[in-house]
């Protein structure tokens, strides 16, 4: 191959390249719009709950069908649109060949068609809104039959079929990210030598490759129910409703864990850079995430305790539910216990990154109950289930996404973003955060139940917790405005300048390979001007006797 | 692999090709058999049915995948990926299997139940007569 | 303005693997889990219906005839392997004659499954008939979406604008063809437990 350096098309470098780093890009930007596009459908929703419960459906801002479809597609498009593109289509894409010292992904071709046949989905989604005179999905995201096969409309084939296009893409993208791992190590870089991140992305990976067929087994009976006229899912003509549910949460169950690990490789990492000093654990880390990717895979039925499915499945998947938890304790545990005796950096990225221990812990405490099969009876369905899903999410994921991005920015653009701007970000989500998803618990605990387009308001169980809904949708649209400083910033540091201050490419002063190794951004052709080789762990800072606080992995 | 190497090879695949042919023949003629004709046999004729039907098709997909798919000389790396995939295929095959076993007429708790109109007896709250004019909405 | 990727065609020491089969067997392992899912819901649909063998019987399954495919697919499998064994032994038109027979062979299953369609069809048993059916079309029919695309890829490798890598690198197109030749196995591994499923059982 001739090295004399080509012009590429516009088009080849930017609409279909196949470079990972613009891929990770794409990813990047096109999930951070959907992220705004669900967070939208959602204020809708919440002004609906707080100001237009009792006035009647002539002075509602949206029907109650509305409603419905707004939450179905909330739910939908921050799930598979938004979240899981940006921690593994973007984070992954970006930052595996670097972090793992290779030129590109083991498939660069395959990465840019994930990219595009998630794009596709995206689209077709989004077209059910454009539908005239239709809904989209109105059946929640789960969108359980016999509801979602008998809506009326195109919304929900739309749905099908958009769900088609992005759990192709999502094979494609975890194939090509397990491959790079096991294949493209650079020498002297052993398993165990390696960032937690890419453990996380490589566990995430197995379980989207694993648990999404089921899905897609299911999307197809759902959609020839639809289409042709089938009974899959049909009881009066020998089909079976709890099918759908079963094959579905065999998805949904790891779906929620390829949501949080690589939101805790993310948090492992700016943690461990910030308290200059080794991660606590490292290794239980690693086995418990293993551990917790087979487990996750026995313990679905949780989601479906109130299904009449018998004390025998229900106990099964209760004590499996239990168990699931130590693994994630012990990685928690592990990053709470990094901190003690570290010197530790406030900077934005690790606000974000220390925040998000004590919000997954809420969120993963709220969870036990649910787990119980008794408590369950209670607490299912309710806004409960929404605050404690919530937590882990979103003032736990996103937070991640957020450090993740403030912390990697200065590696992909070679400018470090405001931390004024990024603090007041900080302090502001986090009020607010707590401000919407708090009050649910309480909420939830009276039995208000989920999904009701008013509310609840003519429940009397509801009455005492009502007042709430005004306090959490006016915590929701000041979310909102503090975004805004992190939508400014972002622009903001893209289009100015760089300044000379600027001119380090390993400003926090971090040991893994991207950043000791590479320039700022890397490299177009082969991210790196020399192959790196390893000698040490991912994490030698404050090593006795060296100088640096830090030992990069590469350096002799 | 060496060229004398692959030689050899090419006798093991045509010989697992007449296998492969020889068992689908054994397996259409099994299908013939009556086993519900032999009461000598312990467990149930469907079990006889399901369980020489599926022997032999795992016999036939273990020739498949060890030689032609060369599982036998292959890398640890692709075992223990295929065991991660086998795991995942057997809880979800083994879901319907509890999921049928476990059902409501198995559990004795719910057995006296069974052809009632009601689950669950309510008792009427105690009316007193002054209550009486409230009724009428 | 392609970048060298490492073990792209050379074997990686310590996985022992090239990139690419590392790849075709984790797309198998997904493809394990969405057949499993059809094999799964089958199961639950049939055991849950006690008017399931009626509608079996009605259906008149053609035995005969899908024990004529399924040898028809493991002849196609063997041709396939000797295919990838002509490679190893730098004849190309061998490969040509074998791959020529898969592909033959291939044409020759789609064929048959057509025939087997239009006879239900004609006698009225669509998926919306019964839920045997449904299962019926639907896990031979994503079965027979699978041959095609086998087909597809087959049929590039066969013709002029496939093999011209041999020319330029025989290595790499041998690795494609034997990458290619798992995924063909496994269309033809996913056969051996559905005929025996859905006709015999």
């Amino acid at each position: 191959m001739s090295q004399d350096s080509h012009q590429e098309s516009f088009i080849r470098k930017y609409i279909f390249s196949i470079d990972h780093k613009w891929i990770g890009i794409q990813y990047g930007v096109t999930s951070m719009l959907f992220l705004l596009f669900g967070f939208v459908l959602m204020m809708i929703m919440r002004y609906q709950l707080a100001y237009n419960t009792n006035t009647g459906l002539e002075k509602d801002l949206i029907s109650p069908d509305m409603y419905n479809a707004l939450g179905a597609m909330h739910g939908t498009i921050m799930v598979f649109l938004g979240v899981v593109p940006m921690v593994v289509g973007a984070f992954g894409n970006y930052l595996v060949p670097l972090q793992v010292g290779a030129p590109d992904m083991a498939f660069p071709k395959l990465n840019m068609a994930s990219y595009w046949v998630y794009f596709i989905g995206g689209v077709v989604m989004l077209a059910s809104f454009f539908v005239p005179d239709q809904l989209p999905a109105h059946s929640g995201w789960t969108s359980y039959v016999p509801l979602a096969t008998l809506s009326s409309g195109p919304g929900q084939t739309l749905w099908l079929v958009g769900m088609i296009f992005l759990i192709t893409s999502s094979l494609l993208g975890s194939t090509n990210i397990i491959v790079t791992i096991f294949q493209l190590r650079v020498p002297g870089l052993t398993w165990m030598r390696l960032p937690f991140f890419i453990w996380a992305q490589l566990v995430t990976s197995f379980l989207l490759l694993l648990a999404f067929p089921p899905l897609e087994a299911a999307g197809i009976f759902q959609l020839l129910d639809r289409v042709a006229g089938t009974h899959f899912f049909d009881p009066y003509m020998g089909g079976s409703v709890l099918l759908y549910q079963h094959l579905f949460w065999f998805l949904a169950h790891p779906e929620v864990y390829v949501l949080i690990l690589p939101a805790l490789g993310i948090v492992a990492e700016v943690i461990a850079n910030n308290i200059r000093k080794p991660l606590w654990g490292y290794k239980s880390m690693v086995y418990s995430t293993v551990w917790l990717g087979f487990m996750s895979f026995i313990v679905w039925a949780h989601h479906m305790f109130l299904t009449g499915m018998g004390t025998t499945m229900s106990s099964f998947f209760m004590i499996t539910t239990m168990i699931i938890s130590v693994p994630s304790v012990i990685i928690l545990s592990s990053l709470f216990l990094s901190l003690w005796g570290g010197s530790i950096r406030f900077n934005t990225p690790m606000l974000f990154a220390l925040s998000f221990l004590p919000m997954f812990g809420i969120g993963g405490l709220t969870g036990l109950p649910l787990g119980l099969a008794t408590a369950d009876i209670h607490l299912h369905d309710t806004y409960y289930v929404i605050g404690h899903f919530h937590y882990v999410v979103a003032p736990g994921t996103i937070f991640a996404i957020f450090a993740g991005i403030y912390f990697w920015f200065p590696k992909i653009t070679g400018k470090t973003m405001n931390e004024v701007l990024g603090k007041i970000h900080f302090y502001g989500s986090f009020v607010c955060m707590n401000g919407i998803f708090m009050p649910m618990f309480l909420q939830g605990l009276t039995g208000l139940s989920r999904r009701m387009a008013n509310g609840g308001y003519d429940y009397a169980h509801a009455k005492e917790v009502l007042y709430l809904n005004e306090i959490m949708s006016i915590s929701a649209f000041l979310l909102f405005a503090f975004q805004l400083f992190f939508i400014f910033n972002f622009f903001w540091t893209i289009f100015r300048k760089r300044y000379e201050t600027e001119s380090d490419t390993n400003p926090w002063k971090a040991t893994t390979i991207e950043w000791t190794d590479t320039t700022s951004p890397p490299l177009g052709h082969g991210n790196f001007e020399v192959i790196p080789s390893v000698y040490r762990g991912p994490y030698e800072y404050s090593v006795e006797d060296h100088e640096k606080d830090y030992w990069p992995q590469t350096e002799e | 692999m060496s060229q004398h190497n692959i030689e050899s090879h090419i006798k093991v695949y045509w010989n697992v090709f007449y296998a492969l042919l020889s068992f689908t023949v054994l397996t259409v003629a099994v299908s013939y058999i009556p086993f519900e004709e032999y009461t000598f046999l312990p467990f149930s004729p469907i079990f006889w049915i399901l369980f020489v039907g599926l022997s032999i098709a795992c016999i036939k997909g273990y020739l498949v995948s060890y030689y032609f798919m060369h599982l036998n000389d292959e890398s640890s790396t692709i075992y223990y990926t295929l065991l991660t995939a086998v795991f995942c295929l057997f809880v979800l095959l083994f879901m319907p299997l509890s999921w049928r076993a476990s059902g409501e007429s198995h559990d004795e708790q719910y057995e006296q139940y069974v052809g009632q109109d009601n689950y669950v007896t309510f008792k009427e709250p105690e009316h007193h007569s002054s209550d009486h004019h409230d009724e009428d909405h | 303005m392609d970048i060298e990727i490492p073990y792209n065609v050379e074997e990686r020491k310590d996985t022992g693997l090239y990139n690419s089969k590392l790849g075709i067997w984790l797309f198998l392992a997904s493809e394990i889990m969405l057949f499993g899912a059809l094999f799964s819901s089958y199961i639950i649909l049939r055991t849950g219906d006690p008017y399931w063998m009626l509608h079996v019987k009605e259906a008149h399954l053609n035995i005969p005839l899908a024990t004529v495919n399924t040898g028809v697919l493991i002849l196609s499998s063997v041709t396939f392997v000797m295919s990838w064994v002509s490679l190893k032994l730098k004849d190309l038109s061998k490969f040509k004659f074998y791959m020529g027979i898969t592909l033959l062979c291939s044409v020759i299953f789609l064929v048959i499954k057509y025939f087997e369609y239009t006879a239900k069809f004609d006698a009225g048993h669509y998926p919306s008939t019964h839920n045997f059916y449904a299962v019926y079309f639907t896990m031979t029919g994503l079965h027979g979406l699978h041959i095609i695309g086998g087909i597809i890829v087959n049929a590039y490798f066969w013709l002029p604008v496939g093999y011209k890598m041999w020319d330029t690198e025989p290595e790499r197109f041998t690795n494609r063809i034997e990458v290619a030749g798992l995924y063909w196995h496994f269309v033809d591994l996913v056969w051996i437990f559905v005929f025996p499923s859905l006709y015999l059982l």
